[in-house]
């Protein structure tokens, strides 16, 4: 069995992230008290130890589980209801697509799809539920940091595969991953938390993703994108959808960066 | 009978209503909301399933877990049943202010009580005598 120190609950962790960058430092703290204490099975996380939380489950009262009113979307077309799933039609597109490489045979190649192709879905884990939930808080209060619910998160099959991105600083080179997605492998296996995204190892990266991640600052919309390539010999495919967000409610300074890989691939952000 | 009530509503001099837009909100109130939240967060549970639980809204909750307003008793028993945590848990940690600490417009346990002994003498002209000499203290002191 693996010892505490040598893997902690990464859900725990993850959710204490969250919760000290939204300003709830003591749930953050119970949080990493739990995770300290994690065997595996006992650390009464709610998403990965799943025997822990059915039991505490059981002895609460009965929830309602709720159904949930699907907002106007932005996933509706003009002239269309919303919720429509629209199968198998055409969607109207405006593709984007880069390649970009370097001189030692590192490429990668983006293609953005406006949400709008994103169709209304209830599959746990898509990235069309993380963005109707995006979407919901973008609505109430401009997408604000301390409005994040990060249990969200985990319901919606996310916790782990998300980074927040500090994108305060007016050089792009400078933005910072204040939370670095557990469950997303990193070039080289490092993570790079807190560290200046310019700073990556790998020149091609640092341009792509500050390039993007500007992007989505300044234009304040979400930003989609099937993401494939080659690094260091080894190819991998997985989506990618850029959510901005405020601390203050007005100006767009946080991201919310969610990478689904694809089946057999590994991504690297 | 309206203008008893207009008197409750007055400020009092020296004790000036705590508001959460000029004070923030009360830190008791802080604690028990992270409670609520880490609570939840321990079932998993959303805002929203919260909410639609109590019969309040969602951003009601957002504002309890923030300390913004307070849970009143009712909702917090409501919400332990919910949460399957004791009472008790809501308020792990929080340490109960001293008098010193405390509001200095409110009456101190002391203060009470002296009222209540005051009220307790058999005779007015005993409650006269105790006043002239918690005057006259006072005078020497210099605190009246």
């Amino acid at each position: 069995m693996a010892t505490t120190a040598e893997r902690p609950c990464v859900d725990l962790v993850t959710l204490a992230s969250f919760e000290r960058q939204i300003g709830f430092e003591r749930v953050a703290d119970a949080y990493l008290e739990m995770a300290s204490r994690c065997d595996g099975c006992h650390c009464r996380s709610p998403f990965h130890c799943g025997t822990a939380a059915a039991a505490q489950a059981k002895n609460a009262a009965s929830v309602r589980v709720v159904a949930f009113r699907r907002r106007p979307s932005l996933t509706a077309r003009a002239g269309e209801p919303a919720g429509s799933t629209g199968g198998g039609s055409l969607v109207p597109m405006a593709l984007e697509r880069e390649r970009v490489e370097d001189s030692s045979g590192n490429w990668v190649e983006r293609v953005n799809r406006p949400v709008s192709t994103l169709r209304p879905a209830h599959v746990h884990g898509s990235v069309e539920l993380l963005f109707e939930y995006w979407h919901s808080l973008w609505l109430i209060s401009h997408g604000t940091l301390s409005d994040i619910d990060p249990i969200r998160f985990g319901q919606l099959g996310w916790l782990g595969r998300l980074h927040l991105v500090d994108v305060s600083d007016p050089d792009p080179r400078q933005f910072r991953f204040q939370i670095r997605g557990a469950r997303i492998p990193a070039v080289n296996g490092a993570s790079r938390e807190g560290a200046p995204l310019g700073d990556h190892p790998l020149p091609i990266i640092a341009d792509i993703v500050t390039r993007d991640y500007d992007r989505v600052r300044r234009e304040q919309e979400p930003l989609y994108s099937h993401v494939r390539g080659s690094l260091a010999g080894g190819s991998y495919r997985y989506d990618r959808l850029i959510l901005p967000l405020s601390t203050g409610g007005k100006q767009v300074d946080r991201l919310l960066v969610a990478i689904k890989m694809q089946e057999g691939d590994t991504a690297r952000a | 009978m309206q203008a008893r009530s207009q008197h409750h509503d007055r400020p009092q001099p020296g004790r000036r209503r705590r508001t959460v837009k000029e004070h923030g909100p009360d830190p008791a109130d802080v604690h028990v909301g992270s409670r609520l939240r880490l609570a939840r967060g321990l079932l998993g549970l959303s805002q929203v399933q919260v909410a639609q639980s109590l019969g309040v809204s969602f951003q009601a909750v957002q504002k309890y877990e923030r300390g913004e307003i307070r849970v009143s008793a009712s909702r917090l028993l409501q919400a332990s049943r919910l949460l399957g945590q004791p009472l008790e848990f809501f308020f792990e940690g929080l340490d109960a202010p001293s008098p010193s600490e405390g509001d200095q417009g409110e009456f101190v346990r002391a203060e009470l009580e002296l009222l209540r002994a005051f009220r307790a003498l058999p005779d007015a002209e005993l409650q006269r005598q105790i006043l002239r000499l918690v005057r006259s203290m006072g005078r020497v002191t210099g605190n009246t």
